[in-house]
């Protein structure tokens, strides 16, 4: 059998719970991934990406005293383009579009809803390891196209050229 | 590296401005790491499933132990966080905010519902009840004691406790919304 990808990863998980900590790092040994880091909060983790440069984040978004939101920000803004563009998937119990836009907002890849189940963390995982890294960069935001798919016209196009600019 | 494709990227002669975007494309995390062709499989294999749903099962019993000791430390927050104490609604809302991330994936879903109505109740009012956080709190407690609780008699308890709220902010008023 080849080596699986999941062999290859290494993982920074990021929660200030000890009991979602541990699952999600179990959850990843069951999938076989080699090397999973873990820290309690933005801060402990912003140390360890740099030491461990992990393949993918996985962070809580509410924590104290640095919460997954500033640590997003913090990673996007990394001068290496490699470390900048780190797939990062944010797990929170705040469901609200508020939350979800929020993230979005800091350069969050993707956001997933707790109570989390292993189908669910499986799909995000795999989503962020299939996916091109791209990122957009301008003055007030770095991160993933905001825009989650682009949708042609269905028929003649309308609208004048000043509008579709 | 710069978006060859992309339609927004400045021509090599043609000078960017300050307020451009620039477009960053690497190669995905899977190709990086297995070549250009590779990619991960979307379906799970079931065996792994099954693996992943027993790594929750073997950890349901230590989380179920701290559960137990959550419920029974936010009755003590909720007098002081009723009367105004800032630190005392702080630390209860963050224990019932852990509460409903992490009930629901150990087998205690209607206890994590119970959660998430009180942390809404907590985030939505700047004058918070005593009496609407305990009957939330003696809702999960309950639940709890009959191993997880049932779902039709959570729906209306759920519902009780939005007349209960309705009741006890009769003014309306919110913090938040």
């Amino acid at each position: 059998m080849t080596r699986s990808i999941f062999e290859m990863l290494t993982v920074l998980v990021v929660d200030d719970s000890l009991h979602m900590r541990r699952l999600i790092a179990r959850l990843l040994e069951v999938l076989g991934v080699s090397e999973v880091i873990v820290a309690s909060d933005g801060e402990e983790a912003w140390a360890k990406f740099l030491k461990h440069r992990p393949d993918i984040v996985i962070t809580d978004a509410a924590m104290k005293p640095t919460d997954g939101f500033v640590l997003a920000q913090r990673l996007r803004a990394i001068g290496e383009d490699d470390l900048r563009a780190v797939p990062i998937i944010m797990v929170s119990a705040h469901s609200e579009l508020s939350a979800v836009t929020r993230a979005r907002d800091v350069g969050v890849t993707d956001f997933l809803c707790k109570p989390i189940s292993p189908r669910l963390l499986y799909e995000r995982l795999v989503g962020a390891l299939n996916r091109p890294r791209k990122l957009i960069e301008s003055p007030d935001f770095i991160g993933p196209d905001r825009r989650m798919q682009t949708v042609e016209p269905d028929g003649p196009e309308r609208r004048s050229q000043m509008t579709y600019l | 590296m710069h978006d060859a494709q992309s339609p927004n990227v400045p021509a090599p002669d043609m000078p960017a401005s300050d307020t451009a975007a620039r477009f960053l494309r690497l190669p995905s995390v899977a190709e990086r790491k297995l070549g250009p062709d590779y990619t991960v499989p979307v379906r799970l294999d079931p065996r792994i499933l099954d693996q992943m749903q027993q790594t929750i099962r073997d950890l349901t019993e230590k989380y179920a132990e701290t559960l137990k000791a959550q419920v029974g430390s936010l009755f003590s927050f909720v007098e002081l966080a009723g009367m105004g104490d800032a630190d005392a609604r702080s630390q209860l809302y963050a224990m019932a905010h852990e509460v409903r991330g992490l009930a629901g994936t150990f087998g205690y879903p209607i206890i994590g519902r119970f959660a998430h109505s009180l942390c809404s109740y907590i985030e939505g009012y700047r004058a918070i009840d005593a009496s609407v956080m305990r009957f939330h709190i003696e809702a999960m407690y309950d639940a709890l004691k009959q191993g997880g609780g049932d779902e039709l008699l959570a729906d209306e308890t759920l519902a009780s406790l939005e007349r209960l709220t309705a009741v006890t902010h009769v003014d309306g008023e919110r913090s938040v919304g």
